[in-house]
C-alpha cells in the first residue's frame, strides 16, 4: 500500500510538471509568432532602406560619414551579446556564451561587452565577460528599444570608446536550428550599386540625406537583429518544452504501468491471504469434528 | 480628375499607410513640400510632423510621422520614417 501511495504521488508530481511545460510551450509558441510577424514586418522597410542607401552611396569616395569609415587602427572592440531573457531554452544561452568567450579570447584587441537580455547576470563575471552595460530588451523588441540601443552604440563608436561594434547573437535558421554568429555593426558595411546622381534630386543635399538614411538603417539593423535573436530564443524554448512534455508523457506511461503492477501484486497478495486464511479455518473446523 | 500615384509610409514596425493618392504634402526642414503624380525622381529629408494626403476618393488623410526620408520614383512615393501613425482628426 505504501508503494502504491508513493507511485500515485509521483504521478501527480509528473502531471503537474507536464502542465507547466505544456503551458510554457504554448506561451513560447505565441511569443514566437509575434516576433516572426514583427521580423517579417520590418523586412519591407529594411529592403527599401538598403536600396536607397546603395543609390545615395554610389560614389562613396566623395562622402565622408564617420559611420562608414573604418578606423585606421582598431584597438578596442565592443561586443554586443544578445542573450535570452530567461533559461529553459536548451543550449541557446550557454552555446552563445561559449561562442562569445571564444570570440573575445581569439581577438588580440581589447574588448568589452554590452549585454542585452536578463539571463545569466551572475554567470557572466565568472565567465570572463567584462560587462560595460546591461540593457533590458523585451520579449518582442519594439523599434523604440532598438533605437535607444542603436543611439548608445553609436555614441560608443563616435566618442572613440570603441573602434568597432560587433553584434554576437544566435542566427535563426529554423525553429529547430540556431547558429551562434557575429556581425559587424559599426562601421557600417553597405552594398553599392550604380550611380544615383543622375536619377534623383536631393533635397536638401546628399550628405544630409545620407546621414538620415544611415540613422534609419542603423536603427533598423539593430531592431532586426534583436528580433532575430528573440525569435531564436522563443523557438529554442518551444522546442525544449515540447521535448520536456514528451518526456513527461513517457514517464507517466512508465509510472502508470508500475502502478498497475503494484496494484496487481497487492490484490494477489490480498487474495492469497484470504484463501490462506479460509483454508486454515477450514482445516481447523475439520480437526474439531 | 487628378492623376493618382502610389504612396506608402513604412516604419521599422509596420506599414503605416499604403494606397493610391492624388497629392501629398510632406513636412521637411525647409517647409512643406507638395508632391503630385509624375513628380521628378527625388530624395527628400522629412522631419517630425503631419503628412497630409488626398486619397483616391478625395478624402483628406493625415499621418503623424517622425524623422525620415521620402523617395519619389517611378513606382510612387515611399516615406521611410522612424515611427508614425494615422492621425485622429480630433487630435488637431
Amino acid at each position: 500500500m505504501a508503494n502504491l501511495r508513493k507511485i500515485n504521488k509521483r504521478i501527480k508530481g509528473v502531471e503537474n510538471t507536464r502542465q507547466i511545460t505544456k503551458s510554457m510551450k504554448m506561451v513560447a509558441a505565441a511569443k514566437l509568432r509575434r516576433t516572426q510577424e514583427a521580423f517579417a514586418a520590418q523586412q519591407a522597410f529594411a529592403g527599401r532602406c538598403e536600396t536607397l542607401l546603395a543609390e545615395v552611396c554610389a560614389d562613396l569616395q566623395e562622402l565622408q560619414n564617420p559611420l562608414l569609415q573604418p578606423r585606421e587602427e582598431s584597438r578596442r572592440v565592443c561586443y554586443v551579446l544578445l542573450l535570452g531573457n530567461r533559461g529553459l531554452c536548451g543550449t541557446y544561452n550557454h552555446a552563445l556564451l561559449r561562442y562569445a568567450q571564444e570570440l573575445a579570447r581569439q581577438d588580440s584587441r581589447e574588448s568589452f561587452f554590452v549585454v542585452c537580455g536578463r539571463w545569466g547576470k551572475e554567470l557572466l563575471p565568472g565567465a570572463g565577460i567584462a560587462v560595460e552595460r546591461s540593457v533590458a530588451v523585451s520579449d518582442t523588441p519594439a523599434a523604440q528599444e532598438a533605437g535607444e540601443l542603436a543611439a548608445y552604440l553609436r555614441e560608443l563608436y563616435q566618442s572613440g570608446q570603441a573602434d568597432e561594434v560587433q553584434m554576437v547573437y544566435q542566427h535563426y535558421r529554423s525553429v529547430l536550428q540556431q547558429q551562434p554568429t557575429h556581425k559587424r555593426l559599426l562601421p557600417l558595411t553597405l552594398a553599392r550599386e550604380g550611380s544615383a546622381r543622375e536619377r534623383y534630386l536631393f533635397e536638401p543635399d546628399r550628405e544630409s540625406l545620407l546621414e538620415k538614411l544611415l540613422q534609419l538603417y542603423l536603427n533598423n539593423t539593430v531592431h532586426a537583429l534583436l528580433l532575430e535573436a528573440r525569435t531564436g530564443e522563443h523557438s529554442a524554448r518551444m522546442t525544449a518544452m515540447t521535448a520536456a512534455t514528451d518526456n513527461t508523457e513517457e514517464l507517466l506511461a512508465e509510472l502508470r504501468l508500475e502502478l498497475n503492477h503494484a496494484r496487481q501484486t497487492a490484490i494477489t497478495t490480498e487474495i492469497s491471504e484470504i484463501v490462506g486464511g479460509a483454508e486454515a479455518l477450514r482445516r481447523d473446523g475439520a480437526e474439531r469434528f | 480628375m487628378a492623376r493618382l500615384f502610389h504612396f506608402c509610409v513604412l516604419s521599422s514596425e509596420k506599414t503605416i499607410f499604403e494606397g493610391e493618392v492624388s497629392s501629398v504634402n510632406l513636412p521637411t526642414p525647409f517647409g512643406s513640400v507638395g508632391i503630385l503624380a509624375r513628380h521628378a525622381p527625388m530624395l527628400c529629408a522629412v522631419e517630425k510632423g503631419l503628412v497630409r494626403c488626398t486619397g483616391e476618393d478625395g478624402r483628406q488623410l493625415r499621418i503623424l510621422v517622425g524623422d525620415g526620408v521620402a523617395s519619389m520614383a517611378e513606382d510612387g512615393l515611399t516615406l521611410l520614417t522612424a515611427d508614425g501613425r494615422l492621425s485622429d482628426p480630433e487630435e488637431e
